[in-house]
């Protein structure tokens, strides 16, 4: 067991979008409310990251962000920080990442004028932004989660919510994942991924990546307990008074869209 | 189409009955859509020579600030005996600001005010600046707001920098801190000016905050190169009230409520600041969040509140909330640390008479404050 929790906060000045910052106050104060000491590493383009540094992160979020800002940042996130992120995502390190930030995970993202930029490859899926003349993909959005995490025992202790996830999706972007790979949760109307296969988000060993803003951890208890369960090797995490968290991810499934 | 100027007074007058009938019928507000009629049926209504302003056009853009500055600079030039057409119900996209240009004309359709101050929406402008030429331009600023409806921030000043390429006898005025200002600096072929947010003029008015002190200097320079004297401006200041909901008081029965408009995470944080630094005593604070159309559905933003300034601010205060998305506002609350008194549900008269506070601070969001100030003062705006 380790109680100590430290997060590796990639680029929080430029992957912060709707409110994306909220979720790492969200992990900080849950995990404070078990008295499991935190800190909080901000990873910066400045930042020249360490293996040492790396070694004792053991959960890692990154936000989402404008077209722009994921500019500024792929060619400094592949060249200095990506192989490190890599192996620790590859050996089990538990990660979060939204939108923007989730895209720079695949093979590549196509902008809306053409312009590719290089993903980290770390699995088997593209992005492309949506036909000219199309709409972006906006609304609330309930999504019913992969079974598979469902049924992850350090899930399942935690749960106190259901198979739902609530949340906010904002993306132009649309994401395919190679027939290998997991999707995060399933969408009855909503766009998730692609808005054509019902998938969003992506879901390997203990990474995460999801469209949902809010910030995702908002309104999902459930799954902030699980990534802080799993970064400090803890089955179980002690119950915290949720009933206000209950009722809005109940309310938020009456939202129009 | 080739729009027929003699058919001017005809529309103006169509704009002035639909105003007259929705406002005397109770529909609602009524500055929307009989500009929309308007600009969907005779969209070259524009290009009519009657619509040209005697001394000029000076519009207000930007994520916030602008009804505070379009407000103080209507002021000022009313003062200085001006006449001038405002937006002053705050509709500010092509629909509404057609409305309120053609309700201030004479009846054959020809604008009877010196001046057109105008607040124009963000996404607005670049489209208004293709029908209306403007002598003043003045940008607030540029932040995160209605994501879910506006898009990324650096897509639109992508296109506010494609119309102002354009633009060479507009005047700019641009706030010292604004985001862009570089980019707009090496763009720009006409006159540029700035302001910054030195107290000096501020203190000739109500207003308080330093966000409030930028979009005083905005409208004191714009009305310095009109002409207007400064020895005169102290005296024009002092007599200024806040526009509706910004840093409003509206007394309620035995109760003062001092409404402050927050809407997005900037307008919010510098709400906070103010409150923090401003020695004004309050005994309640009261979050009313709202996910309608004009507030955006999505209310992510609530995050991007400084957390720590947020309990500062709450810090031996009772909490109230309210609003359709009020436990969305009671769960950040959590999260920083503060502790909600009462989650007040749907606001009514006795809800808040019934308070025990007599100094009560709100802080609404858009649709939360028209609907507040509906239900205290018994009206719409205007």
């Amino acid at each position: 067991m380790n109680t100590n929790l430290k997060i590796g906060w990639f680029y929080p000045n430029q992957l912060n979008l709707y409110g994306d910052r909220g979720n790492v106050e969200i992990l900080v104060s849950r995990a404070k409310s078990r008295g499991i000491s935190v800190t909080v590493d901000e990873i910066d383009l400045e930042t020249s990251l360490s293996e040492t540094q790396m070694a004792s992160i053991n959960l890692v979020f990154m936000g989402g962000g404008s077209d722009l800002n994921q500019q500024k940042v792929y060619a400094d996130f592949l060249q200095n920080k990506g192989s490190y992120l890599k192996n620790y995502l590859e050996s089990g390190g538990v990660g979060l990442f939204i939108c923007g930030s989730y895209q720079l995970l695949g093979n590549y993202y196509k902008l809306a004028d053409g312009t590719v930029l290089k993903g980290l490859r770390f699995l088997d899926f593209y992005t492309e932004y949506w036909d000219e003349g199309k709409s972006r993909c906006i609304g609330n959005m309930i999504v019913k989660i992969n079974p598979s995490l469902l049924s992850d025992p350090f899930f399942a202790a935690n749960n106190n919510i259901g198979d739902t996830l609530v949340g906010f999706e904002n993306h132009g972007g649309r994401t395919y994942l190679s027939e290998n790979l997991s999707p995060l949760g399933y969408t009855t109307k909503e766009a998730g991924n692609n808005a054509t296969d019902l998938t969003e988000g992506l879901l390997y060993k203990n990474t995460i990546g999801t469209y949902l803003h809010g910030p995702v951890l908002a309104r999902n208890p459930h799954l902030a307990d699980f990534l802080l369960a799993k970064s400090i090797n803890v089955e179980s995490l002690s119950k915290l008074d949720d009933s206000v968290l209950i009722s809005a991810h109940e309310k938020s499934k009456k939202l129009k869209r | 189409m080739h729009y027929n100027v003699d058919m001017l007074w005809i529309t103006s007058l169509f704009v002035k009955f639909l105003c007259w009938f929705i406002k005397t019928s109770r529909l609602g507000n009524g500055y929307t859509w009989p500009g929309h009629l308007v600009n969907k049926l005779f969209p070259a209504v524009w290009n009519s020579p009657l619509l040209h302003f005697k001394r000029g056009v000076i519009l207000i853009s930007g994520t916030n600030g602008k009804t505070t500055t379009s407000k103080l600079l209507t002021h000022l030039l009313l003062q200085n005996g001006n006449s001038v057409t405002h937006n002053q119900t705050g509709a500010n996209m092509l629909s509404g600001i057609l409305t309120s240009i053609l309700l201030t004309t004479d009846f054959w359709g020809r604008t009877i005010s010196d001046y057109a101050v105008l607040e124009v929406d963000e996404l607005t402008l670049p489209l208004l600046l293709k029908r209306l030429h403007p002598q003043y331009l003045i940008l607030t600023n540029l932040s995160r707001d209605q994501l879910d409806r506006c898009g990324e921030i650096d897509s639109i000043f992508a296109k506010w920098l494609k119309s102002f390429k354009e633009l060479t006898d507009t005047c700019l005025l641009m706030s010292s801190d604004f985001a862009y200002r570089d980019e707009i600096f090496s763009i720009y072929k006409g006159d540029l000016l700035e302001f910054d947010s030195s107290p000096d003029f501020m203190k000739y008015t109500s207003l308080i905050g330093r966000f409030n002190a930028l979009n005083v200097n905005a409208a004191v320079l714009a009305a310095q190169k009109i002409g207007i004297a400064k020895s005169n401006l102290q005296e024009y200041l002092s007599s200024f009230a806040p526009a509706f909901g910004r840093g409003e008081k509206i007394m309620f029965e035995d109760k003062s409520l001092f409404i402050f408009l927050a809407k997005n995470p900037a307008s919010f944080n510098n709400n906070l600041q103010m409150l923090q630094d401003k020695d004004f005593s309050y005994e309640a604070l009261l979050f009313i969040l709202n996910d309608n159309i004009p507030d955006g559905r999505d209310v992510s933003w609530i995050y991007d509140i400084e957390p720590i300034l947020l309990a500062e601010v709450c810090k031996g205060k009772n909490i109230y909330i309210s609003g359709t998305r009020s436990l969305d506002m009671q769960i950040r609350l959590s999260y920083a640390g503060v502790k909600i008194t009462e989650d007040l549900g749907d606001l009514s008269l006795s809800i808040l008479a019934n308070l025990p506070e007599k100094n009560i601070v709100v802080l609404p969001n858009y649709s939360a404050m028209l609907s507040l100030r509906k239900l205290v003062t018994g009206k719409n705006i205007l």
